[in-house]
């Protein structure tokens, strides 16, 4: 156990290492600078600019000199906005993103669930039918078509949501994106739950569990989901990751303050400091959610052995 | 069972009805696509000041955008390019996945494994990201968004075909082509290839609408296949603009790519049970 841990930590540093690299050489290939956007600079006040930033040295300088400042846990100001810390802009948006993510994940994995359970309860019903196509159809549609498609429905046509911002958090703002970025999830939460659901109801202990006389609500929820969890836990750590992307379309289309905004927008102005911030933390957020999820997996299933 | 009453693999996906059904509206899709354009006298570029976001009318039956251009030529142009993107990913991933997945299981040891981590490592990075990364930084060139997607979906496909290839090199009829003295070579392209094909066909089925939604994805942030050519995804994105006063624009675009992914789905089921029969319907 602590071994796995431990290899799985390890190779999780090596993964966000590669990735860090990556991302730092590729936005530095670049055509075009951080200083390049606004009307030109004087040519002294661009050096001095460049110089301040460490932008006047080689590459393989800048290189070593981010990941000095990476291992004291600093990512320098961010070239944009020049008077925040990358630490501090990512402070500010990062909440957002993750009132969204984690709301999104909890809405699927939840309604998931409930409509999973009640597909392999009412097997090859006309209800299971109906639930396991609109599955299907929610699985087909992106987040960036359903996110539209429920803004003219609800905000413009109905009028019943605000069709964007952050609102300061307030509920009313959250429902939409939040909803968006749930819906493909949950489709697959819930056919996931009903394929295994399906597979442990048909199992020998269910069997001795009804044989003992056992109510079927009891069945349901005792005996045969919690095996069923397995393979929607292993789906939390794929899940988590698109969510986390996902979030950048979902905040772009409803103008929301958070950090995917900042990651596609810093790109766009050559933000280095500001990619790479973001970078670092989607990163090591989708390897430690992903090491999450299969601890979860193996505490659910003992069977599972962590290698 | 013998062998003489197994359906083949053609028969049981003729069986497999929604599988049916996906191919003819895949065909429908690929021959409007490729024949609206030069059939009917509508020109996706050029605007029409006088007929500025109408309506679906007799003249433009889908309506047209903004400017005034007519929405069904524009959707059956955006239809192709993603099309051909999700064709060329998907060629370069069978281009490089296959051959990747067939040393590697072939070689085994250690090299073999050398060559998995490689996958592994190139797994778990956040790919999207990089995606955006990468055509937010080099602006937008096609070439480069096919090569990144590509670069990206091979690694199922090379993981696909090493499990096969793994298991097929142990049996008999290798050593049976051995003894007779067939070359490597011969062994790898003549014996082994044919087999793989079926487990290859059922990944592409997978790689292929992955393909379609990254690419859509990146056309709906600004980022994938730029002016005067358009995607899909680019359609979404402009229709999503104008919806408030043109919903027309985004409902046909957005209506074909989920109809393309719907179809897609479907005949990436219909091929799983027909070419896999092991694999739980």
């Amino acid at each position: 156990m602590i071994g796995f841990l431990l290899r799985r930590l390890a190779a999780g540093a090596l993964t966000l290492l590669a990735l860090l690299t990556l991302s730092f050489f590729l936005i530095r290939a670049a055509p075009g600078g951080p200083f390049d956007a606004e009307r030109p600079l004087e040519p002294e006040l661009r050096a001095r600019l460049e110089a301040q930033y460490r932008l006047d040295q080689p590459l393989w300088r800048q290189y070593l000199a981010f990941l000095a400042d990476l291992a004291r846990g600093e990512l320098g100001p961010s070239l944009q906005y020049r008077e925040y810390r990358v630490a501090e802009l990512i402070r500010e948006g990062w909440p957002v993103s993750l009132r969204l993510g984690s709301a999104a994940l909890l809405l699927a994995v939840a309604a998931g669930l409930g409509l999973g359970v009640l597909a392999a309860w009412r097997r090859d019903r006309l209800l299971d039918r109906l639930l396991m196509a609109l599955a299907t159809l929610l699985q087909a549609l992106p987040v960036f078509v359903s996110a539209p498609l429920l803004v003219l429905l609800f905000a413009l046509t109905l009028g019943w949501l605000p069709a964007g911002g952050y609102g300061g958090g307030a509920l009313r703002h959250l429902v939409l994106p939040v909803t968006a970025l749930a819906l493909p999830h949950l489709a697959i939460v819930a056919r996931l739950t009903r394929t295994a659901m399906v597979e442990t109801l048909a199992a020998e202990f269910v069997r001795a569990a009804r044989a003992r006389g056992l109510s079927e609500t009891r069945i349901l929820l005792v005996h045969a989901l919690r095996p069923a969890l397995v393979p929607v836990v292993a789906y939390l750590g794929p899940a988590a990751a698109a969510v986390l992307t996902g979030s950048v379309v979902v905040e772009q289309t409803f103008g929301l303050p958070g950090v995917g905004r900042y990651f596609v927008q810093g790109a766009l102005n050559r933000d280095y400091t500001l990619v790479m911030g973001v970078v670092l933390l989607v990163g090591a957020l989708v390897i430690l959610l992903s090491l999450l999820a299969d601890l979860l997996a193996a505490w659910l299933d003992p069977r599972i052995r962590l290698r | 069972m013998s062998r003489a009453f197994a359906p083949s693999p053609w028969q049981r996906f003729r069986r497999h009805r929604a599988a049916r059904g996906a191919l003819l509206v895949l065909a429908a899709l690929t021959l409007f696509a490729l024949l609206a354009p030069p059939l009917l006298p509508l020109d996706p570029h050029s605007p029409d000041w006088e007929r500025i976001s109408v309506p679906p009318e007799p003249a433009h039956p889908f309506g047209t955008d903004a400017i005034g251009r007519d929405l069904l030529a524009r959707t059956a142009l955006g239809l192709r390019t993603t099309l051909l993107v999700a064709g060329s990913a998907a060629l370069l991933a069978l281009l490089v996945g296959l051959p990747w997945g067939l040393l590697a299981g072939w070689v085994g040891g250690p090299v073999g494994g050398l060559m998995m981590r490689i996958v592994d490592v190139l797994q778990a990075l956040p790919f999207l990201f990089l995606a955006i990364l990468l055509m937010a930084v080099f602006g937008r060139r096609t070439e480069l968004l096919f090569a990144a997607i590509g670069g990206y979906v091979w690694l199922d496909l090379a993981r696909i075909v090493r499990a096969e290839t793994l298991s097929l090199r142990e049996r008999e009829f290798v050593l049976a082509a051995r003894a007779l003295g067939a070359s490597t070579g011969r062994i790898l392209v003549r014996h082994l290839l044919p087999q793989l094909a079926g487990g290859a066909l059922v990944a592409l089925g997978v790689i292929v609408p992955k393909v379609i939604l990254i690419e859509s994805f990146l056309s709906y942030l600004g980022l994938g296949i730029q002016e005067p050519m358009v995607s899909l995804g680019g359609l979404v994105h402009e229709g999503a603009q104008d919806m408030s006063f043109a919903p027309w624009a985004l409902a046909f675009p957005a209506g074909f790519l989920v109809a393309l992914l719907l179809a897609l789905h479907f005949l990436a089921e219909g091929l799983r049970d027909a070419l896999d029969p092991r694999s739980p319907a």
